[in-house]
């Protein structure tokens, strides 16, 4: 019975192996078409176009890009700094709030509450935040706008953590406080510690976030000391003056060729910048997963 | 009296607490609440050296120079167009490939198809469109080499408007698809496992366990998803429109959309068209998020925001 049964659904399970496997493929791909190209010699390119796999193997781009890295190494300073301090103060200032809807002694939590509904519905947009940002906070061309911006707090992602911190027993921090313990003890030696999951899954999808965000450079930063990675390489792409000048500081000598290798100097700046994160995701994915099924309980 | 003495003794038992919270609220304060009320930007004469109290006002004047050219409604028109296509192909596909899904048995290929489908979705929209440069660059481009390849003639992607719509589409599915297959996959692995196996004593093929099963209990999932998204519908996704056609001023016509619209008035200095756009974007998009929190609240109380 059972056999005939899977005999059955033989076709389809095959279909959707066949399905899977083209589909990943689709997905993973282009990542070592981007690879190949940084590795490929410009003139090959120049003649054939890009290809999967390259004809003649060089490392000329990579040795040009990195004959002066400084615009790299800027643009992985600001990024990190981006990543790590924007994260963990993003996620501290909303755990703060989250903490004090969550205790049950708390007088203003309907207050609290409709202040934060209050801006998921009503936002000032792309131009009074530019204008506020920069003529008012001054926040142009300043690195304090990578820590405080208007991703820093989110009144949904506050929501999910008050639910999490909700989850505690509320005995175990009444027999703290009898004990003596205030406040930011309780908050820092209990209630953290114990939603440890949730700001950690909160906390790696906000570096990803950050890591991969474009947007608040592209918005705020016109001085090319303060790049992040991204803005790095979206100007590297699609600015040749850009391009022209970053090239001029490149020492041509380290090359095996005489031709400068534009295209491929692009790839290659583009698997510097982005080739850790992406041998670093697998290991991380089920965060993200996890991440999906957090945000889902909001409560 | 009495009351102020209560008040003053609540502040101070609460003071802890407050302080606490306070470096939260008072971020949200500054830049979310701050900037509710510089839209009135939107009916000023906006001038750099007058800033926001000294510019003139203007009224309605700046919404009725905007909306007096067409090129605002064909902008207005395709964010709308291209997040309801985007929605639904993106619905309906990811339903297809959380079902697929669930009709492979090892754990270990589900995990590593996962991890290769999850990709895209963990990468930034500037490397994609590096990606998607790599196959359309008109001198270099695979997709070029390719159609060569077989006699034709090269395509100049980045200057033909016609394609884009199909461009973005894939691109933006091929981006997101592991992802909104996450939740439709976990539904799924929801449903009691005893209601496929008593269809399949009963003799339903795969095609019947999928059709009066599967698909039912996926429904309510997805109109949900179908209605919460209703609420977006004036936030279009600023990477996918303007990094990916790589700000190519030949494709306007076809991947312009309000953020990006927006953001090209604001970088050149036109701030009165910008902020009377973002000033429209936003009071849709309320009404919109209002609309449909009401419709959700009805249906399912347990995801609407209030």
């Amino acid at each position: 019975m059972k056999k005939s049964l899977k005999r059955k659904h033989f076709g389809f399970k095959a279909f959707s192996h066949i399905f899977f496997v083209i589909f990943s493929l689709c997905c993973v791909i282009p990542f070592l078409l981007l690879i190949s190209i940084s590795f490929s010699n410009e003139k090959d390119i120049l003649d054939g176009g890009f290809s999967l796999i390259p004809k003649n193997f060089s490392l000329d781009a990579y040795k040009y890009v990195l004959s002066e890295p400084s615009a790299l190494v800027d643009a992985y300073m600001v990024t990190g700094f981006y990543t790590i301090f924007g994260t963990i103060i993003s996620i501290l200032l909303m755990a703060g709030v989250a903490y004090a809807l969550a205790r049950s002694t708390f007088r203003y939590k309907k207050a609290l509450t409709v202040y934060l509904l209050i801006t998921m519905l009503f936002n000032g947009g792309l131009t009074s935040s530019y204008i506020i940002n920069t003529q008012v906070y001054n926040l142009g061309d300043n690195l304090l706008i990578f820590l405080f911006n208007g991703a820093t707090v989110t009144a949904y992602q506050i929501f999910v953590f008050r639910t999490f911190f909700k989850q505690i027993p509320e005995s175990l921090i009444e027999s703290a406080n009898l004990e003596g313990a205030n406040e930011w003890q309780l908050m820092s030696k209990i209630v953290f510690p114990l939603s440890t999951p949730v700001l950690a899954t909160f906390g790696f999808m906000g570096a990803v976030a950050r890591w991969n965000n474009v947007q608040l450079a592209l918005y705020y930063i016109t001085d090319s000391k303060y790049f992040t990675l991204q803005l790095l390489l979206q100007k590297i792409l699609n600015q040749a003056e850009y391009l022209n000048q970053l090239k001029k500081m490149m020492d041509i000598s380290v090359m095996t060729t005489e031709i400068i290798p534009t295209e491929t100097m692009k790839f290659a700046m583009c698997i510097l910048a982005c080739g850790p994160m992406i041998l670093v995701f697998p290991f991380f994915q089920k965060y993200l997963t996890k991440g999906m099924v957090v945000g889902a309980v909001k409560g | 009296m009495n009351n102020k003495l209560t008040r003053q003794r609540h502040i101070r038992e609460n003071f802890p607490l407050l302080l606490i919270a306070f470096p939260g609220i008072l971020c949200v304060f500054l830049f979310s609440y701050v900037p509710m009320f510089g839209v009135i930007i939107a009916f000023k004469d906006f001038k750099y050296p007058l800033g926001i109290f000294g510019s003139q006002w203007v009224g309605i004047d700046n919404f009725k120079f905007l909306f007096s050219s067409d090129y605002i409604y064909g902008v207005i028109g395709r964010t709308v167009g291209y997040h309801m296509l985007f929605e639904i192909f993106s619905i309906v596909c990811s339903v297809l490939v959380a079902v697929l899904l669930y009709e492979v048995n090892s754990k270990l290929l589900i995990k590593t198809y996962q991890t290769a489908i999850l990709l895209p979705s963990f990468i930034s929209f500037v490397l994609i469109s590096y990606i998607v440069f790599t196959l359309l660059s008109h001198e270099y481009g695979i997709l070029n080499n390719v159609i060569e390849g077989f006699g034709g003639e090269a395509v100049k992607w980045y200057n033909e408007p016609k394609y884009w719509p199909a461009i973005l589409l894939i691109t933006n599915l091929w981006k997101g698809l592991g992802y909104s297959s996450l939740l439709y996959y976990a539904t799924i692995i929801g449903i009691d496992t005893s209601l496929f196996e008593a269809a399949e004593i009963d003799g339903a093929n795969k095609m019947q366990l999928i059709r009066h099963i599967t698909i039912p209990s996926l429904v309510p999932i997805v109109c949900l998803m179908l209605i919460m998204s209703m609420g977006n519908v004036m936030s279009g996704n600023f990477d996918l429109f303007y990094q990916v056609p790589r700000q190519s001023a030949a494709l306007y016509g076809t991947t312009d959309i309000i953020n990006t619209y927006v953001y090209r008035m604001l970088s050149s200095g036109n701030i009165t068209t910008s902020s009377a756009v973002g000033f429209f974007q936003s009071f849709v998009g309320t009404i919109m998020l209002l609309l449909t929190n009401t419709i959700v609240r009805k249906i399912s109380p347990e995801n609407s925001m209030f």
